[in-house]
């Protein structure tokens, strides 16, 4: 028998699982981390907590195991995207990582955009418009204003990146984290050596980029010794965390979508050639399979949406939680679904914390409308649950106005255990949904990855496919179709409508 | 025996109040009976007259028997009541159909018909008010051309007042306070228009003759004592719209004087000596004779009911933090954790639609800026501002039309709220008083028929010594840019979001 690892380096912590070769989960360790706000808008984190994080939860995976930690064939890695690690020439940490919720970089973002020759040079470059959390306008941050700092960088490194240089001495990065930086020619592969000149950015500086599934580095004597796993085994490539979970959940072929109902939402589907969205509007990266790519959606606040409800105006629930065990979410949904879809005309906006796709809007906030006395805790309950796959839906309008097949939905995320939330997107989106077998997150794929690399699976495709199996589906009701077509529309006009009433707001929120 | 006692009676829209004041204003008591609007379809809304009666005659008779109100010493009778109310009766008073409710809106190709050929101008100009589905002139056109068979037989067109004093005394009466309800009454001649009325092809037999409010218009019928108690002979006068009686009954008498309707319903009256007209406001003529009043009805006072019972739900505080409390204290309390402006949170409160001055029944509420900053306690307070809002919005084109409020006296359960009050003298920049009286309503219908019979010396004088300003709040001025900013907002938020409400009521219809 052998065992893979996967690891998620995540942003509140890091997840390590092992898997057997049948993708079943032997065993999983987390550690959590602090991450910093040393100024308003700013989000650090000390890479040396990550490091930590990782052989914590390896030693203890590791225990588990007991003597079966001999048969651990490879390590596969998966991460936030975006952060930055700055390293010098004696690969020290220069300074703490800048993460990609950190919003310090608007000014860079011009700057990018305008060096490079426009917002329509960059995306043709690189695929993507310079977003704030992106990597590049960090290290033009740096430039600016810790030149001092800038000077002694040797390389800059992605979060499971610096991991994987701790696990293994090696310096790499792969494709799918490399197409978050902005500096990557996401359709050639290779860094755009048009933007690094223009950004006046050594070539130098960027690890040398592999594939997801390629060996990496192997795991070095001390750390193996230090974890109690075996050493010199190969820590492949692996992929962004994005990337990571669309493997795990078998999104490996062209028409199916990922839908990910977590803190923040995900509409992501593979694609077998590059394909970009002129606007910019949705991400093309590459994806953890060589030579394919995908397209993401993102919105902000998915389940926060739910959770902001809950915590303002659900204390009943909790309460009843509390003395009965259910669910408070549970409960929730059980009142939403005593109300009509469509919530008899009440729309929610979740943009509780501004927007990305497909408003790219700081200012945009959240909306009740339509509000008439009828209205209930439970119409509201419905509303956000709705306003939340209107939302998505934007993501998949976009993903099929570019031509790309949309087919078949795949839930993860806690939405996907509401069945209501399901039938929602199923509605809303006039798809079917399938809930998995796994629903375990990018360190599932993470593992997946490291298989291929170690020769356990052929490709990325058996790998999935050898693992993760549909265990439900949930099909569209056609009756609603026409129903939630007239409020989908009705939802897409009140952000434009709203759009310059958002940013007068901003000065009362002072 | 001296007769020293006053009875008041308001037909209002879900029920009828009716109370006994000594003529010192202190209250002998003071009931209420139900009834319901009937809508058999969402544009119809009517109440049945007979109810109107039944509801006064046990009201009457509780008075007399569970209060001890005894009815030789009743001096007058006044009734007032809602607006706009169209009943066709017999010539022995009998209703021919059910009245058609302010709330009615099925006469909207009539008020087409009157825009084309007799133009809201001229309709402005004489009787001060818009063309709306919810006057009478436009429900009678439909009477006309669908009921022509109760058109045909109709004697007269009586009101919820008038209706009232038909049945306690026998004579059919249109008192000056309703009469803005036609577009065929000159409120500044405080008479019928025959130049209207031929305009309008009104038989001018239709409508009875013009008293002022304050008129001893006739004496309770034998018939009427029967079914009331009442002693035949007590003196009834001709009565009035509702909020003008309110306006009375809150010591609202002078010019620019404003009362704020802090209700289900909410509004606004400002008391004016002359006749003002604007086409987003309601103009009429005052319960008093030298008298007018510009007016606003808003559906957002009902906001704290909604979350309250709606969202909130009654389990949301525990049992033991509300016993003996009004929760709209609660409510206050919440609201008073978050910051004026609620953190850039702006309240549309059109939930049920809205009246003046935006005359929109397709407009829904709205909540513009949620955020994780902000939670319940800006939602709630979002709702109070709301609310103040749309007063502001109603005083503003007050203003603009040359009838500027000088002060606000705030009757209603949210006048309870001392956030709330606060939250309005800010807003709108008028300074807001609370008075000791809370059933103005009524005590002004009581009280106006006291000044009918000559009751008083000096009505104003008397009333002042029943009728005092508990508690005022001041506007803020440090708080006046922050609430321009977030009123520009209101108004821009509205504008822009109106299509959109259209497109909704069309998918939800």
């Amino acid at each position: 028998m052998s065992f893979i690892v996967g690891i998620d380096v995540g942003t509140s912590g890091v997840k390590t699982l092992v898997i057997s070769e049948t993708g079943e989960i032997i065993t999983q360790a987390t550690a959590e981390y602090p991450l910093y706000h040393p100024k308003a808008g700013w989000a650090e984190q000390d890479p040396e907590d990550w490091w930590q994080g990782t052989l914590t939860t390896l030693k203890k995976v590791a225990q588990d195991l007991g003597p079966k930690a001999k048969e651990v064939k490879a390590i596969g890695l998966s991460g936030q995207m975006h952060g930055s690690v700055f390293l010098d020439k004696a690969g020290k940490v220069l300074r703490p990582a800048i993460l990609w919720c950190d919003v310090r970089t608007a000014e860079q973002c011009w700057y990018i955009t305008e060096k490079v020759g426009g917002r329509e040079r960059l995306i043709g470059y690189t695929s993507n418009p310079a977003l704030e959390g992106f990597t590049a306008p960090k290290i033009v941050w740096l430039q600016q204003n810790e030149p001092e700092v800038y000077q002694q960088v040797d390389k800059v490194l992605l979060p499971k990146d610096y991991v994987r240089y701790r696990l293994t001495g090696e310096i790499f990065t792969e494709m799918s984290d490399a197409a978050g930086t902005v500096l990557l020619d996401v359709v050639n592969r290779r860094w755009s050596q048009e933007v690094l000149s223009a950004l006046n950015i050594s070539p130098d500086i960027m690890p040398e980029v592999r594939e997801a599934t390629d060996v990496c580095g192997t795991l070095a004597a001390e750390v193996a010794e230090a974890a109690g796993l075996p050493a010199g085994i190969p820590v492949a490539g692996g992929g962004a965390d994005n990337a990571c979970g669309a493997t795990g959940a078998g999104i490996v072929k062209a028409g199916r979508v990922l839908s990910s109902i977590g803190s923040s939402g995900v509409i992501l589907v593979h694609t077998d050639e590059p394909q970009t969205d002129p606007e910019g509007k949705v991400h093309t990266f590459n994806h953890a399979i060589p030579n394919k790519w995908y397209v993401m959606g993102v919105i902000m606040a998915a389940g926060l949406s739910l959770k902001w409800f809950r915590d303002n105006f659900a204390h009943m629930e909790k309460q009843l939680e509390n003395l009965t065990g259910v669910d408070a979410y549970d409960l929730m949904s059980k009142q939403a679904s005593q109300t009509p879809p469509g919530a008899e005309g009440l729309i929610f906006l979740p943009y509780l914390n501004g927007e990305r796709t497909p408003h790219a809007d700081a200012y945009a906030r959240g909306v009740f409308f339509g509000i008439n006395p009828r209205h209930t805790r439970g119409h509201m309950i419905r509303a956000v649950m709705e306003g939340v796959v209107y939302a998505l839906r934007d993501s998949v309008e976009i993903i099929r106005g570019m031509g790309i097949p949309v087919e078949q939905v795949r839930a993860i995320g806690g939405g996907a255990k509401s069945p209501l939330w399901r039938q929602m997107q199923a509605d809303i989106m006039q798809l079917e949904v399938a809930t998995l077998n796994v629903d375990e997150g990018p360190a599932f794929g993470a593992a997946l990855l490291a298989g291929v690399a170690a020769g356990i699976y052929s490709s990325v495709e058996e790998a999935a496919e050898s693992t993760v199996r549909i265990t439900h589906t949930t099909e569209p009701n056609k009756a609603l179709t026409k129903l939630y077509d007239d409020y989908y529309q009705l939802f897409r006009s009140l952000y434009p409508a709203l759009k310059d009433r958002f940013r007068e707001a901003a000065k009362l929120e002072a | 025996m001296e007769r020293d006692i006053l009875i008041g009676i308001d037909i209002g829209t879900s029920g009828c109040k009716t109370a006994a004041y000594a003529v010192d204003g202190s209250v002998l008591g003071t009931v209420t009976e139900p009834y319901g609007v009937q809508r058999r379809t969402a544009l119809e809304a009517e109440q049945n007259a007979d109810d109107w009666w039944n509801a006064v005659c046990l009201n009457i008779r509780r008075l007399i028997n569970d209060k001890g109100v005894d009815p030789k010493r009743v001096l007058a009778i006044g009734v007032v009541g809602h607006s706009w109310a169209t009943l066709p009766v017999s010539r022995e008073g009998r209703p021919l159909h059910p009245a058609m409710l302010w709330l009615d809106r099925r006469a909207l190709s009539e008020c087409e018909q009157i825009k084309e050929k007799i133009g809201e101008d001229y309709v402005l100009s004489l009787s001060g008010n818009r063309i709306d589905p919810a006057y009478c002139v436009p429900k009678m056109m439909w009477l006309q051309n669908h009921r022509p068979e109760v058109y045909k037989s109709t004697y007269r067109f009586l009101q919820s007042n008038s209706y009232i004093v038909y049945r306690l005394t026998g004579e059919f009466t249109q008192d000056t306070s309703q009469g803005y309800g036609y577009y065929v009454f000159d409120i500044a001649q405080r008479d019928w228009s025959m130049e209207a009325l031929e305009k309008f092809q009104i038989d001018p037999d239709l409508l009875p003759a013009v008293f002022e409010s304050d008129t001893v218009v006739g004496e309770v019928t034998r018939q009427a004592a029967e079914e009331t108690g009442l002693v035949a002979g007590t003196p009834v006068i001709a009565g009035g719209v509702d909020c003008a009686a309110a306006c009375l009954g809150a010591n609202i008498t002078e010019h620019l004087e404003t009362q704020e309707q802090a209700g289900q319903a909410g509004g606004m009256t400002i008391c004016t000596d002359r006749p003002y007209r604007d086409l987003r406001l309601i103009s009429g003529c005052h319960v008093l004779r030298d008298r007018w009043h510009l007016s606003g009805g808003t559906v957002s006072g009902g906001v704290l009911n909604w979350i309250y019972q709606q969202v909130l739900g009654a389990g949301f505080y525990n049992a033991r933090r509300l016993e003996g409390r009004d929760p709209f204290q609660l409510l206050s309390e919440e609201a008073a954790q978050a910051k004026p402006g609620s953190g850039g949170l702006l309240f549309l409160p059109y939930m049920a639609g809205e009246r003046t001055p935006i005359w929109d029944p397709l407009a829904k509420g709205v909540f513009v800026g949620l955020s994780y900053e902000k939670g319940r306690h800006e939602i709630i307070r979002a709702l109070m501002e709301g609310a103040a809002l749309a007063l502001r919005h109603n005083l503003e084109v007050a203003a603009s039309a040359g009838a500027k409020p000088s002060i606000l006296v705030s009757v209603g359960g949210g006048s309870r709220s001392s956030v709330w009050c606060q939250i309005k003298a800010d807003v709108t920049g008028v300074p807001l008083g609370v008075p000791n009286m809370q059933d103005g309503t009524v005590f002004g219908a009581a009280f106006l028929a006291g000044i009918g019979v000559g009751a008083f010396d000096d009505f104003k004088d008397a009333l002042k010594q029943i009728v005092q300003v508990e508690k005022w709040y001041e506007p803020r001025s440090e708080l006046k840019s922050l609430y321009d900013d977030l009123y520009e907002a209101y108004l821009m938020s509205y504008q822009s979001l109106k299509p959109v409400m259209h497109k909704l009521a069309k998918i939800t219809e």
